[in-house]
């Protein structure tokens, strides 16, 4: 029994299908399977997802820009179905500091690869 | 009595069906199951500083450029790898130094070529804590002759390392880097002659 190469790009495609908006949050508390959205997520900071696909892979690229978003410390992010508000991952990571209308773009790029076996 | 009478006679026609001299027999129930991962790989965090660039080139005004020619690159300022665990596939060389790297990167058959000391280059982790330990795992599939260092402070000291042993650095620090280094030519491949896809993974301890 094999599942095969093409079987795992219809569920890359899936997940591509799903896939829509990216957000960043300040909270920095460390991140578990059972949470259900960012601990503090920055309305603010909502942007489309870039989606590319490479065999059995994801890449979805997030850019919030100089004029976007709130003067803080971003500790969060996640990338979720706008249709149904459900996330599909929260990731941590120490604070990057970012300023409205200031002189520096984020750039947040998750990858995603299917495997069997 | 009578109970012990009807046990008696359950015991004779048991015998009298198996034999005196049964055979064991086991039953047995197998169930085929395969396991479908969505794997996580390494999240990256970048910064463009845009402050050399004019609004006029802005999607909204002061932001993205409508031709995409901006002055400065992205830089990485954070690689979070889930569980701390980095796996990559080639898929793409967004972690690997294609500048300073010597080896051939080919993505559209997920594979590094090497000739004789060309070396490739990846950043595993960038974050605020210092990596203690690491341990490399797997690097897909590899022929000809291939050594291993890792660097946990960001370039400045490499130390050696072998694959599937763990190692405690010496000089630890908060941006890990993977050396491969060819003797003669070498390859690697991600994809293994069946087409199942064996990456390049280090786990590391912070």
């Amino acid at each position: 029994m094999t599942m095969l190469n093409i079987g795992l790009n219809r569920i890359r495609d899936l997940v591509v299908g799903d896939l829509q908006k990216g957000q960043l949050g300040t909270d920095g508390t460390a991140s578990k399977p059972s949470d259900t959205d960012l601990g503090s997520a920055d309305a603010n900071a909502i942007n489309n997802l870039a989606l590319t696909t490479s065999d059995k892979q994801v890449n979805a690229s997030y850019v919030l820009y100089s004029t976007e978003g709130t003067t803080t410390t971003y500790k969060e992010y996640k990338n979720y179905n706008d249709d149904d508000s459900k996330n599909f991952d929260r990731i941590v990571f120490t604070g990057i500091s970012f300023t409205t209308d200031g002189t520096e773009d984020i750039h947040v790029t998750k990858r995603y690869f299917m495997t069997s076996g | 009595m009578g109970t012990v009478e009807n046990i008696q006679k359950d015991k004779t026609a048991i015998r009298d069906q198996i034999g005196e001299e049964p055979k064991n027999t086991v039953f047995g129930l197998w169930e085929f199951t395969e396991t479908i991962r969505v794997t996580e790989l390494p999240i990256i965090i970048e910064t463009r500083d845009i402050s050399s660039d004019t609004v006029w080139g802005g999607t909204t005004w002061g932001g993205g450029l409508w031709d995409s020619t901006y002055t400065s690159n992205k830089v990485i300022q954070r690689v979070i790898c889930p569980n701390n665990t980095f796996k990559d596939f080639l898929r793409d060389t967004l972690l690997w130094d294609t500048t300073n790297s010597t080896a051939t990167f080919n993505t559209t058959n997920h594979q590094i070529s090497f000739t004789d000391g060309e070396i490739a280059m990846c950043k595993i982790f960038q974050n605020s804590q210092n990596v203690m330990s690491a341990l490399l795992k797997k690097v897909g599939n590899v022929s000809g002759s291939l050594s291993y260092h890792l660097s946990a402070d960001n370039k400045a000291h490499w130390e050696s390392v072998s694959l599937s042993n763990s190692h405690t650095f010496t000089n630890a620090g908060n941006v890990l880097w993977l050396k491969i280094t060819s003797s003669g030519s070498s390859q690697i491949d991600i994809e293994n002659a069946n087409g199942l896809s064996i990456p390049i993974q280090v786990s590391f301890d912070v």
